[in-house]
């Protein structure tokens, strides 16, 4: 049985207590995972940093709301970082080339950590791979590289309303398989349940 | 609640479902995957509030499980490029000083950074700045409070009673530089206070774009004796973002998160509200250093 950081470390909870020197224990564990994600979707390095800040001030302040029956810490900082980096993005109007694919990735995160991230992106990448591939490359596009509607209509050559509509279907498919797999299971079964 | 998944023949079967509240979840899987327009957020709130059992992040959470293994995936595969250790510096820095704006009882007085500054709720460096100065004030407590200098006036007697600092005057920036701009910028290494006398400048809209102080200190540069400003090792300390309005003159102050020994240049840029961690010099349209030894 693996055991997950938030069983012995539950860093959020303590950053939620603003107990000392855990907001620095939140910044070094989840730094590599929240840069690695600013850095995909920020066209420089720079602006990257910027969001970096941005999204460990909205951690600290959003932490007290990490509940462990919902997903791991890894989610909840993923989580909160996307909301930001979207926002980010959505101001961003002006720009109007596509966000630079940019391969590069963070420090290493402590061994520990990754034991978490690696049980959680099992789970995920097991679903994902359930999906149709067409939903896996559209939700691919949008959720790893940061695209937009529009940017992935152009990289794939899809009809922006089809674009949608496998992004909807996709990501709806993956919430029903990740929560048939134990996750989210608090309050979100009845999202899918009730459909008949 | 109803339960009917068990009753799903395949994985796929969900594709010609229609799901009681299908336009909330198209809503809540756009808003995970791409943000929602203002008016989608107004239709989805409405959604929720009538449809209380569905937990509003219920999609968010799903994009973030797949985000991490995405990137776990990745970096497993690809070489690491880590954040540099002087940004990871400057950003723990700043999110110390803007929780400490935030738990300080000193917050509105730190807060005040220039009159003229009219921007709230942004995220970054404002309250960073003002973080800062809440911190300076409570380490450095020995140190006398200045009254607030308001105008050009005041400001030359603050100088006078600063026999350290330096006064060097605003020249055109290096990149949309601003001609005809008057004024001076003063600072006392051994206060550590300073001040901008502004003159000119163009008004800026604060929800659009803010000026942004940065100040090279000749003590933080790899090679003190001969500094070099525009290198990619160099960090300018951040000044903190202010506005200018059309009243003519400003006098703003200076509030550094960190202390600066032998500045040699200040440099004013525009950045986007809130300032930014690291600027990309798009426009610097005023300068200050020191005179040239023969002038």
């Amino acid at each position: 049985m693996q055991v997950t950081v938030e069983e012995t470390t539950p860093i959020l909870e303590r950053v939620g207590r603003n107990e000392p020197g855990a907001v620095d224990e939140m910044m070094s564990r989840f730094g590599g995972l929240v840069w690695s994600l600013a850095r995909r979707s920020c066209p420089t390095t720079a602006e990257a940093e910027d969001a970096v800040q941005e999204i460990f001030i909205e951690l600290w302040k959003t932490a007290s709301r990490f509940d462990p029956s919902i997903a791991g810490e890894a989610t909840f900082v993923a989580m909160i970082t996307r909301r930001r980096l979207i926002d980010r993005t959505r101001r961003r109007t002006r720009r109007p080339e596509p966000v630079a694919l940019n391969e590069s990735s963070p420090a290493p995160e402590s061994s520990d950590l990754h034991l978490e991230i690696a049980e959680e992106a099992g789970i995920a990448s097991e679903a994902f791979e359930r999906l149709r591939p067409e939903q896996r490359q559209v939700l691919s596009l949008a959720i790893h590289h940061g695209r937009s509607h529009e940017q992935i209509a152009a990289t794939t050559g899809m009809p922006l309303g089809t674009v949608k509509t496998h992004a909807r279907r996709g990501l709806i498919r993956l919430r029903q398989l990740l929560e048939a797999n134990g996750f989210g299971r608090k309050n979100a079964v009845g999202a899918f349940g009730g459909a008949s | 609640m109803t339960h009917h998944q068990d009753d799903n023949p395949r994985d796929e079967r969900d594709d010609r479902l229609e799901l009681p509240s299908k336009e909330l979840f198209e809503l809540l899987s756009d808003r995970a995957l791409f943000g929602l327009e203002d008016a989608d957020t107004d239709r989805l709130k409405e959604l929720l509030r009538s449809n209380a059992w569905v937990r509003g992040d219920c999609m968010d959470d799903a994009v973030a499980q797949m985000a991490v293994a995405f990137n776990d995936a990745t970096n497993a595969t690809v070489d690491a490029e880590p954040m540099s250790s002087i940004a990871a510096d400057r950003i723990r820095q700043a999110v110390h000083a803007e929780i400490a704006s935030e738990t300080s009882p000193t917050r509105e007085l730190a807060g005040t950074i220039s009159p003229d500054s009219t921007s709230s709720g942004t995220m970054g460096w404002l309250g960073w700045v003002a973080a800062a100065a809440a911190i300076a004030v409570a380490v450095m407590a020995w140190q006398p409070i200045t009254p607030t200098i308001r105008n050009g006036t005041q400001l030359v007697s603050w100088v006078e009673t600063h026999p350290d600092a330096v006064r060097w005057d605003w020249a055109p920036g290096l990149v949309n530089p601003a001609e005809g701009v008057t004024g001076y910028v003063t600072f006392s290494p051994e206060s550590q206070e300073g001040y901008m006398l502004i003159k000119g400048l163009e008004p800026n809209d604060p929800r659009i774009q803010q000026y942004q102080l940065w100040i090279w200190d000749q003590e933080r540069e790899p090679d003190p004796e001969n500094p070099t400003p525009l290198a990619d090792n160099v960090h300018p300390v951040d000044g903190g973002v202010f506005d200018v309005n059309d009243q003519g003159e400003v006098v703003i102050p200076i509030k550094l998160p960190l202390r600066v020994d032998q500045p040699y240049l200040f440099a004013v840029t525009v950045e986007r509200p809130g300032g930014v961690v690291k600027s990309e010099k798009g426009s610097v349209p005023i300068i200050a250093q020191a005179p040239a030894p023969d002038a």
